[in-house]
């Protein structure tokens, strides 16, 4: 087979899988929900509290739109961000398990909400519902189930090493010292991403604090706020500087530090990085063999540790960085 | 942005830290609006004394290269986009002077004999 062909498999593979399969479940979750609909208790039952009693209740179209924006929007977002990936010639195992998961989340979704209506057809009142235990548990099953299938459905191929950018070593002279800094924010995409949810977040941990809710809720919205601030002020920017001791990556904050000292470079380049395919998004991410600092797509410091393993940083002007890097690691070389 | 010094030139190690920001702004590299490197984290990345950088920063931002505010660091101004102006034509000038046999000191001194004479 050739390269053409075999890149034009795995892209129909992954749209079938990361696409198609999720928007079919969805479909069809809402096609069977509103046929229930006429034979349901209204509202219905959405949320059941410990001991299986139902204690959240909503009127159907809400369960119906939840299904298809949950169950479509979100694996199709996903999916669509990669494929743009794929397209550009970027391929590996991250873009199959993304492919894989999409298909599984949107089999939860679709089973799960459309069983736990099936249990309340005929009721009058839907706080006779019964418990969901058991729907929760087959559909957690048959989501994994989908979510494997998928992922054996897609071909396995290697993840390419995205070409490596060579960069020149700097002309550094004997008695010359050099340092390289730059400070790299956060993206646009990220940005917006950050913002929404953290506006989203705001809303609804206010609302929950004002409207008679659950504690709960109130406490777990307010966590997840914190750590959502916690994690915009972590990622917003970072100072990244190469001179002769290597490369160190320090969040504005001050911490997290990230150091490569200049005897665990290997091999340092210069490279393209797509967030959505290699990591899975923006942020400090961990990816099979290799650690990325990644604020936004385009070019990035690549070193090759010594143990094999890759770090990764965006940052603007990296083939100036790299360039002193790989000088200073001559010169060392040249030492020993 | 690179900053660089050479321990065995003559040139003080203050020029040279300037030096290397006017390249790097001549280059775009660096644009008006961009943040200097904390004076403490180039001075000790390069071991050389904090007051050489300061001395160097305070050069930029005698000739307009710089503005110093307390607590924002030193800041490219407009001026940057005007070394970058003229990017193109040093490196020409410089090509030039290659192909002649004429080393870069001899024609920095020329090009400044020259505009003095004016």
């Amino acid at each position: 087979m050739t390269a053409d062909a075999s890149l034009a498999r795995m892209i129909a593979r992954f749209r079938l899988v990361a696409l198609f399969i999720p928007l079919a479940l969805t479909a069809l979750a809402v096609i069977v929900q509103l046929t229930l609909a006429p034979s349901l208790p209204d509202p219905v039952a959405i949320h059941w509290g410990v001991g299986g009693v139902p204690d959240g209740f909503a009127p159907v179209w809400l369960v119906v739109v939840m299904t298809a924006a949950a169950g479509a929007v979100l694996p199709v977002a996903m999916g669509l961000s990669a494929l743009r990936g794929l397209r550009l010639g970027d391929q590996g195992v991250t873009y199959r398990f993304l492919g894989a998961v999409a298909a599984g989340l949107s089999a939860l979704i679709a089973l799960l909400s459309t069983w736990s209506l099936v249990l309340q057809r005929g009721l009058a009142d839907a706080a006779a519902a019964p418990p969901v235990t058991t729907a929760v548990l087959v559909s957690s099953a048959a989501a994994l189930a989908v979510g494997y299938g998928g992922w054996l459905a897609q071909p396995s191929v290697p993840a390419v090493r995205q070409r490596e950018r060579r960069a020149e070593p700097l002309d550094l002279g004997a008695q010359e010292d050099a340092v390289w800094l730059r400070t790299q924010s956060l993206g646009g995409f990220g940005r917006t991403v950050l913002a929404i949810g953290l506006v989203a977040l705001v809303l609804g941990t206010v609302a929950a604090w004002l409207l008679p809710s659950d504690p709960t809720l109130r406490w777990s919205l307010t966590g997840s706020l914190v750590v959502v601030v916690a994690v915009a002020a972590v990622t917003g920017a970072f100072r990244v500087r190469v001179d002769r001791d290597g490369l160190t990556v320090t969040s504005i904050l001050g911490l997290p530090r990230m150091r490569v000292p200049l005897a665990e470079v290997e091999a340092a380049g210069v490279v393209e990085v797509n967030p959505a395919g290699e990591f899975g998004g923006v942020g400090l991410r961990s990816a099979p063999g290799r650690f990325g600092v990644v604020l936004r797509a385009g070019e990035a410091i690549q070193i090759t540790r010594r143990n094999g393993r890759q770090f990764v940083v965006t940052v603007d002007d990296a083939d100036t960085a790299v360039a002193l890097l790989l000088a200073y690691q001559a010169r060392a070389r040249a030492a020993s | 942005m690179l900053i660089r010094v050479d321990h065995s030139s003559d040139e003080p190690l203050f020029a040279q830290v300037a030096a290397s920001v006017r390249a790097g702004a001549a280059a775009g590299r660096i644009r008006p609006g961009d943040r200097l490197p904390s004076a403490r984290d180039v001075a000790a990345a390069l071991d050389v004394n904090l007051h050489t950088v300061l001395r160097a920063y305070q050069d930029l931002r005698d000739e307009g290269l710089v503005t110093m505010r307390r607590g924002r660091g030193a800041v490219l101004t407009d001026a940057a986009s005007h070394l970058q102006q003229i990017h193109r034509d040093v490196l020409d000038l410089v090509d030039r002077a290659r192909v002649l046999g004429l080393s870069t000191d001899t024609l920095a001194s020329i090009v400044k004999e020259i505009s003095d004479d004016r």
